[in-house]
């Protein structure tokens, strides 16, 4: 581990931390905009053009608000809560694979923050620990609606879970690897001739299972009643402003692009460009370093599609009630996974040539 | 490996069997809403039973194997267990269903939790290798604690198991550390290859290994409720339904002894022919073990005479029963440690009994302290006289199982140099017991007739009581098979 | 390297759980557990075992803590008041019980001669576990579904007191 690898690493972790974070922003900008676009209404429209820089003037407001903490809160988990539910999320952001490899300074370098080989297991690890920021935020906040809150959404978080851990089991039996990198690269190529080699067109039922499911785990309309604006005021972030809002409010969408990026490394055939295999593309356009500009182009431009998805789910869908929700989950989800499951096996001992 | 597992799968068969009945109780319950109120589920537990019974008959023609790659061994030492432990099903779940202690809704729920229990005990019995070991003491304890609590809304059932419940978690704790450590000094967790380690090292014994053996005797201590973590044994047997009670003093406590015998006689590679010690100091290892005994049975013997209240009596007599039975290892040869085994046949007779007794009488009288036991020798006779079998019985008085058991095991502690401070120990905790069994006896019959009591033992009840009195009976006068059974049974394993 | 990257978690994790026991208040004492589990799971992964590390954070920190939070945020438990005259003796006997006991194993590790029994699985990936777990500890495997079968009727056994509490109530 010399210093030059060492500086690498560092770098790569920053840039790809980094540009995850920018989802924030953007997504803040669309999210309003989709609804409005939906809602038949303008949306943010003062600030620069098409309301552009609105995120900007969001975050101007929540750096100089006040911060006000209720007075009996338990000091230390009020202030950790924050904290604790944006570990997760960015810790996640190492095992997504972005693009392939860079050859700059005559190594490859593998644009992905760390090739675990355990990394889907490590993605179902880490995003169960984002209960805890819920559970103290909501409970240190003194607050009998907030701890109702946090209660019901740790409860759907854990319960949506195990489809979670159903739909990547399923997915590791099918590519034989738990390493994300490696089902990537299965996924290269063209299917019969004119599909794009991806994984949806083997798992259509594991897909459907893990986006209802990773709907619920991020705590999206249709399953947001732990926040819901109506019944709970702000739920289990009632209590906190200014930054410490903030913090939630960034967790949350990192989350969900965290989730898109799983859902497309799955599934959708993570940084590939449909139908064009990697040679060809290498053989075209020559250098490595562009293919992989070219990749890392598609795997955002996958992400911002499964993004609009959410957002247009979000803003047409009524939510669901807290015992639809735990039905979906126990009675609906978990056999549909479990039913899975079986079938893959079944199949993959079928047609063991594949 | 696939080959082996199916070949060797028959041999299993009585744990099978178990399984099975637990998924059609499972299925039944599901399914058929009515079967809460009737006889359906003591009569799959007790088609369970029999047909274990038949199984581990079947299975225990072949020769002794260690098989599924070391996990598992059947011999006749197995056997034994499993005829144990069958019988102790049936016989609890027969009081429980009589007993007015357990609601009919919850009976279904009762008889797979003792079916699963005694899955958990052949497991005990059949192991050997550590993981086997701790997933059936893990089975057997953790289904304990529920069926302790088994009327939640109870506060003493509640209590017991809780304290139950904290105890066994720590017991746990101490013998998983044990387990650790003897696997990182020997790399293994199978018997077999301990005691190969053992035997390699004789000469330079690492502290860690007795360390880890006295671990792990804690943890296994726990379940036979020896000293010194019989705490609990008193304060959960009070709070628990009563048939809970007498099926935990008998059942857990066979199958912690088949664990302790078979563990402790594989690792410390017990040598038939020299009949000593051959590892860990080995004149040591006897006094630290006659010591344990002897603080067992006294501690149990002596707590006994104060109690007002018959349930908590009877379960320091268990304490002092384990004392005693704890001696038969020291003496190292088939007759003696086929001594405990014989015990353990008339104990699981006798214990049963008296249990039984307390419980028509707690469901009669709605208490089981002493004084309500007053007169009910002369209104219900048969209750009475079985009473008096399984107490004197209890306390060694002769021509009873319980003094065949008691003079076995004494007389091989006395052929061992050095102990008969313990046999003579063991013959004056004979002699308090008498005392505390006397006590009842007198309620019983001595302490007058109360007028109006006239009470009828229901034809249920009668049956069993008898059927437990007789075993109890014939096994004080003609032993000799029994004792070839036993001395089979453990020959087995040495 | 590796041994300073040792040496602070497990000095983390040691911490971790003191502060288990020490704190007054539950939901720290919760709070510390995850971190001790977290610890662990990384000095699991500096031994080489990813897999077992995952699974750790997954099982322990993941759901079982989580429980453990439920009950304690359910529960509205106060701050525990310090009894003051009673601190002195336990913490005392407390502390010389750990002395005597480090003593002992430390001066039973020094002693120890450690023995490498042919027979060690050598297990540390996914591929080896799960061959290990469908081949030789095959039985194992397979009976501990039995026993959770029966630990899930047993979880309902004890919850039904209330649920008929509620249900003679209505």
């Amino acid at each position: 581990m010399d210093l030059t690898e060492l500086s690498i690493v560092s770098i790569k972790t920053l840039l790809i931390y980094v540009a995850f974070i920018q989802v924030v922003p953007v997504m803040i900008w669309v999210e309003r905009k989709g609804a409005a676009l939906i809602q038949d209404r303008p949306g943010p429209n003062r600030v620069g053009p098409f309301g552009v820089f609105q995120p900007i003037a969001d975050a101007l407001k929540f750096l100089f608000k006040e911060d006000p903490v209720p007075k009996e809160v338990n000091r230390l988990l009020y202030n950790l809560g924050p904290f604790l539910i944006l570990l997760p999320s960015s810790l996640i952001i190492a095992a997504i694979p972005v693009g392939d490899r860079v050859e700059l300074f005559g190594r490859d370098i593998l644009l992905q923050v760390a090739d675990i080989d355990v990394a889907l297991l490590f993605f179902l690890s880490i995003s169960s620990l984002g209960v805890y920021g819920i559970l103290f935020g909501g409970w240190a906040s003194n607050n009998k609606y907030s701890l109702l809150g946090a209660m019901r959404s740790s409860s759907q978080v854990i319960s949506y879970e195990i489809p979670i851990a159903l739909s990547a089991a399923n997915a590791v039996m099918f590519y034989g690897t738990f390493s994300l990198r490696q089902m990537v690269m299965q996924q290269e190529g063209v299917l019969l001739g004119f599909l794009p080699n991806w994984g949806i067109w083997f798992q259509p039922i594991g897909f459907l299972v893990l986006f209802v499911a990773l709907f619920a785990e991020t705590n999206r309309l249709p399953f947001d009643l732990p926040e819901s604006e109506a019944e709970l005021v702000g739920g289990y972030h009632t209590e906190y402003g200014s930054m410490k809002f903030a913090a939630f409010f960034m967790a949350e969408y990192i989350n969900l692009a965290t989730a898109s990026a799983l859902l497309v490394t799955l599934f959708f055939g993570g940084w590939h460009v449909p139908w064009l295999s990697d040679s060809w593309l290498l053989l075209k356009l020559g250098s490595q370093n562009v293919v992989a500009l070219v990749q890392v182009a598609m795997f955002l431009a996958k992400i911002s599609v499964l993004l609009c998805i959410f957002v247009w789910v979000r803003w047409t869908v009524p939510r669901f009630r807290f015992d639809q929700l735990m039905h979906l989950a126990w009675g609906n989800l978990i056999p549909l996974g479990l039913a899975n499951i079986i079938v893959t096996a079944i199949l993959l001992y079928f047609f063991e040539g594949r | 490996m696939n080959g082996e597992i199916v070949q060797n799968l028959k041999l299993l068969s009585p744990e099978l069997v178990l399984v099975f009945f637990l998924v059609v109780l499972f299925t039944v319950d599901s399914i058929w809403e009515q079967t809460r109120k009737n006889f359906v589920p003591l009569a799959v537990v007790f088609a369970a039973c029999l047909l274990g019974t038949v199984a581990t008959c079947w299975v225990s023609k072949t020769a002794p194997t260690v098989f599924f790659s070391g996990l598992v061994a059947n011999d006749n030492f197995s056997a034994f267990f499993r005829y144990v432990f069958l019988f102790s099903c049936a016989a609890g779940m027969y009081l429980a269903f009589g007993s007015k202690e357990l609601e009919k809704q919850n009976r279904m729920e009762f008889a797979l939790l003792i079916v699963c229990v005694t899955f958990g005990m052949s497991l005990m019995a059949i192991s050997t290798h550590l993981l086997m070991l701790y997933i059936g003491i893990e089975t057997v304890s953790i289904l304990s604690f529920v069926m302790a609590g088994f009327k939640s809304e109870d506060l003493r059932a509640s209590e017991a198991s809780f304290k139950y419940f904290i105890f066994g978690a720590f017991a746990s704790a101490l013998m998983l550390y044990g387990f650790s450590l003897l696997y990182g000094l020997t790399g293994s967790l199978q018997y077999g290859e301990i005691a190969q380690y053992v035997q390699a090292n004789l000469g330079n014994m690492p502290y860690l290994l007795p360390l880890s053996l006295i671990l792990v005797y804690s943890g296994l201590a726990y379940k036979i409720s020896a000293f010194p973590m019989h705490f609990w044994t008193p304060d959960v047997y009070e709070g628990a339904p009563t048939p809970v009670a007498s099926f935990f003093s008998v059942a857990p406590k066979a199958a912690g002894l088949a664990a302790i015998l078979r563990f402790f006689l594989d690792i410390l590679s017990y040598d038939a022919a020299s009949g000593s010690w051959k590892a860990i100091g080995g004149e040591q290892l006897v006094s630290v073990v006659a010591v344990l005994s002897a603080i067992t049975m006294t501690v149990g013997n002596l707590s006994a005479i104060g109690q007002n209240s018959v349930k908590r009596m009877l379960a320091y007599s268990s304490i002092a029963h384990v004392g005693y039975m704890l001696m038969g290892i020291l003496t190292l040869d088939t007759f003696g440690l086929g001594a405990i085994l014989f015990y353990i046949i008339a104990y699981c007779a006798m214990n049963f009994g008296a249990f039984w007794v307390v419980s028509i009488v707690a469901d009669l009288k709605g208490s089981d302290r002493l004084d309500a036991f007053r007169g009910l020798g002369w209104s219900m006779p048969i209750l009475g006289v079985t009473m008096v079998i399984f107490l004197a019985s209890l306390a060694g008085i002769p021509m009873f199982s319980g003094f065949i058991g008691k003079m076995l095991i004494f007389g091989a502690i006395v052929k061992t140099p050095g102990l008969l401070w313990l046999a003579v120990l063991g013959v004056l905790n004979s002699v308090v017991s008498l005392y505390y069994y006397a006590k009842i006896l007198r309620e019983l019959w001595l302490e007058g007739r109360e007028p109006g009591t006239a009470s009828e033992l229901s034809i249920y009840h009668g049956v069993a009581l008898v059927g437990l009195a007789i075993p109890t009976v014939v096994l004080g006068l003609w032993f000799a098979p029994v004792i070839h059974f036993v001395e089979r049974s453990i020959a087995t394993i040495l | 390297m590796r041994e300073v990257f040792f040496m602070i978690f497990s000095i983390f994790t040691v911490l971790a759980a003191l502060g288990v026991v020490v704190s007054r208040h539950a939901i720290f004492s919760a709070f510390s557990l995850v971190l001790a589990f977290f610890g662990l799971a990384i000095l699991y992964l500096l031994w080489g075992t990813s897999f077992v590390s995952m699974l750790q954070i997954l099982i322990y920190t993941g759901a079982i803590v989580v429980l453990f939070v439920f009950v304690v945020m359910l529960l509205d438990l106060k701050k525990e008041e310090t009894l003051d005259s009673a601190k002195t003796g336990p913490l005392v006997m407390a502390g010389l019980s750990v002395w005597f006991f480090s003593l002992l194993i430390l001066r039973a590790l020094n002693r120890a001669t450690y023995f490498k029994s042919t027979n060690v699985e050598a297990a540390s990936d996914i591929k080896s576990i799960s061959t290990l777990l469908f081949s030789k500890y095959l039985w194992g495997f397979e009976i501990l579904s039995v026993f959770l079968l029966a630990l899930i009727v047993s979880a309902c056994v004890l919850a039904r007191a209330e649920y008929m509490e509620r249900k003679a109530d209505q």
